[in-house]
């Protein structure tokens, strides 16, 4: 059984507060996650900056042989994830 | 005044020191000379009590009793020969001069006796060997309550007469009524006699009957007098040992405190012009300061010469830090340089058969980030063009977009399939790029002879394509077209469409769609594909100027936060035919 680490994202992810965003899920990732999870309920925006983070995390993820989920995305980010081929490459639930 | 007092004193710690000490040296003389003056004259009323009182009594023994007696008898025969009927004593107060005489004149023949002549001779010799004021023989009539003059040793004109009365002081009364005739010292200061220290001793028979008392009077003004001059000298004394004492301890703290404080001073007031002049460690007065006190001033001096080798090191590291922020300022401002020339990208001339109105342009925000385009001909029938915005601000953005642009120009120029250079473009930036940026990508090759446009899209925005038979529509690309850089061996597929003459393509970033206004609603795909449908028939430079000025307003106050790149094409204008 996995340790599950659920982080949530906030309303609108844009380039002011994905930095935000980017340094919680660090903090999390350093405290040894085995999978981490992205809720992404109440996310109803995603700019270029806040995908670029997700990437950067997947990234880390993937390089320390761990896994990452996103859950709960709303249609408009899903269609964001779906044109920007985010979906392909993401674990999302 | 007061206030120039205390500037004085605030200023001068010297004055401040000396004003506390001599304050303190007042109070002590002052009590010192009090002190002393109260035993001194203490001491000098009982040595003088002592002295009337032995004196008295030697007198009553060295008399002879009994021309003592003889006189006295005759002397108190006479005063109560003037007495009342009574035997009360003569009415004094009522006295004029005349009856004075005639009082006094009584008494005269008792002058020329053998016995006055005898006792006045041994009196006077004990008057003058022991300095007192007076040296007399009293009876002592318990009658009248008077004190009956005898004989006084005096030659002076002050000398009592014979028969004078003096009252009984009260006490000697009491002490009478308890036959007591030894009076102890005790001091009067009436207006005739002055101030006096008194003592009387009896003279007694050989029964031991009192005859008559001995007196002996001690002028008390002059035992004062002895007093006060003792006073004065003691008061000279400690006031010149109290200005001695100032002199030197304001010496010793102009030394000791006062002189090392104004070196210290001196040697901070200066450190900054010091080190403004380029002072050398070392050289500068703190460090040159030698103040050996061996007290707290001392400590004050070494810890002002830690400050300042403490500062200058802060200093020296302050100067090393500045100069490596301006180091890197330039760096940047360079690099920002560099950005904007390569953003600022010149239009190629386009060859003349066929009649192509291009036109790009780039909105930067206040922080530029790293969107780009380009225009360029790769060959002379192939017209290469690339819209492009990285993720991310500032430098960073700057670097990878022109590390981008330079690979993928390159890579066009070598003719290559347009996936195949995504593709390895995409692997190459993925590999060497650690702060994952990523970029959307739109590329495009225009065969201007045959209006052939070959495309790949790596998370751009589709182009938009306004024909001139109306039927616009956005150009499709692969269904998840992941961005340049996300991820490794990503696969892109190019696409490809006929230009007719008057078709119009329009293409741009993801920023001019994503703009928000105040309530944070994007701009959205269908308000431009409305201003572009509306617009279409404008030159090119008109129609991106329009679309600007829409988006603007439809944003209204909200400042723009992303570059945003707009590129449009009319391909072979329908006129064209008219020139052939």
């Amino acid at each position: 059984m996995a340790e599950e680490k659920t982080v949530k994202a906030m309303k609108r992810i844009d380039a002011a507060n994905a930095p935000i965003l980017e340094e919680e899920l660090k903090e999390v990732i350093a405290k040894g996650a085995e999978c981490l999870i992205i809720d992404m309920e109440e996310t109803v925006y995603i700019c270029s900056v806040g995908l670029r983070v997700l990437l950067a995390t997947q990234k880390t993820i993937r390089n320390s042989g761990n896994e990452m989920k996103i859950i709960h995305v709303l249609p408009q980010i899903m269609e964001n994830f779906e044109m920007t081929g985010f979906s392909g490459i993401m674990t999302i639930e | 005044m007061k206030k120039r007092i205390r500037t004085l004193l605030k200023l001068n710690l010297k004055n401040r020191a000396m004003f506390s000490m001599l304050t303190g040296m007042l109070l002590l003389t002052i009590s010192a000379a009090v002190v002393s003056f109260l035993t001194y004259t203490n001491a000098m009323k009982n040595h003088y009590g002592d002295l009337a009182v032995n004196l008295a009594k030697t007198v009553a023994v060295i008399v002879d009793t009994d021309e003592v007696k003889k006189l006295t008898d005759q002397v108190m025969e006479t005063y109560r020969s003037q007495c009342g009927e009574d035997g009360s004593a003569p009415d004094f107060e009522a006295f004029t001069a005349k009856d004075w005489d005639a009082y006094y004149d009584a008494f005269k023949p008792l002058y020329d006796t053998p016995e006055y002549e005898s006792l006045f001779e041994c009196m006077s010799k004990v008057k003058e060997n022991n300095e007192v004021l007076w040296v007399y023989i009293c009876f002592m009539d318990e009658t009248t309550n008077k004190a009956i003059y005898i004989i006084d040793a005096d030659i002076t004109e002050s000398a009592c007469n014979i028969g004078k009365c003096d009252e009984i002081e009260d006490e000697n009364l009491y002490m009478m009524q308890h036959n007591i005739y030894d009076f102890p010292a005790y001091c009067t200061n009436y207006e005739e006699y002055g101030w006096l220290c008194s003592s009387a001793a009896a003279i007694q028979d050989d029964k031991g009957n009192v005859i008559a008392n001995a007196y002996v009077d001690i002028s008390m003004v002059d035992v004062m007098d002895t007093s006060i001059s003792f006073l004065r000298n003691l008061l000279i004394l400690l006031i010149i040992a109290a200005i001695i004492i100032c002199w030197v301890y304001s010496i010793i703290i102009a030394h000791t405190i006062v002189d090392p404080i104004n070196q210290l001073a001196a040697a901070t007031s200066d450190f900054v012009s010091e080190k403004k002049g380029n002072a050398k460690d070392g050289t500068t007065q703190i460090s040159q300061l030698h103040i050996q006190t061996g007290d707290e001033i001392e400590t004050l001096a070494t810890s002002i010469q830690k400050m300042e080798k403490d500062i200058n090191f802060y200093i020296k590291n302050l100067t090393e830090v500045t100069a490596e922020k301006e180091r890197i300022g330039t760096e940047l401002r360079v690099a920002a340089k560099i950005q904007q020339e390569t953003m600022n990208c010149i239009l190629p001339e386009l060859p003349k058969q066929k009649k192509i109105d291009i036109e790009a342009k780039l909105f930067p925000s206040k922080t530029p980030g790293g969107s780009f385009y380009d225009v360029f001909m790769i060959d002379e029938d192939h017209l290469g063009m690339i819209v492009a915005s990285a993720t991310g601000k500032g430098v960073p953005a700057a670097l990878f977009m022109i590390i981008t642009k330079g690979l993928i120009r390159n890579q066009l120029q070598e003719f290559k399939s347009l996936d195949a250079v995504l593709y390895q473009a995409n692997n190459k930036l993925w590999k060497e790029n650690d702060s994952t940026i990523f970029a959307c990508v739109w590329i495009g090759i225009l065969e201007i002879s045959t209006g052939r446009l070959t495309y790949c899209n790596a998370g751009g925005e589709n182009p938009y394509l306004m024909t001139a038979n109306s039927k616009n529509h956005f150009l499709q690309s692969q269904e998840k077209p992941l961005p340049i850089a996300a991820w490794e061996n990503t696969k892109y597929r190019a696409g490809e469409v006929m230009l007719h003459p008057g078709d119009v393509i329009f293409m741009f970033t993801s920023a001019v769609t994503e703009s928000c206004n105040a309530d944070k609603e994007p701009y959205g795909v269908e308000r431009l594909q409305e201003t572009l449908d509306v617009n279409c028939h404008e030159g090119m430079k008109d129609l991106i100027n329009i679309q600007y000025r829409e988006l603007k307003e439809y944003m209204d106050q909200v400042e723009q936060n992303e570059d945003l790149i707009m590129l449009s094409l009319r391909y072979g204008e329908t006129h064209i035919s008219d020139e052939n």
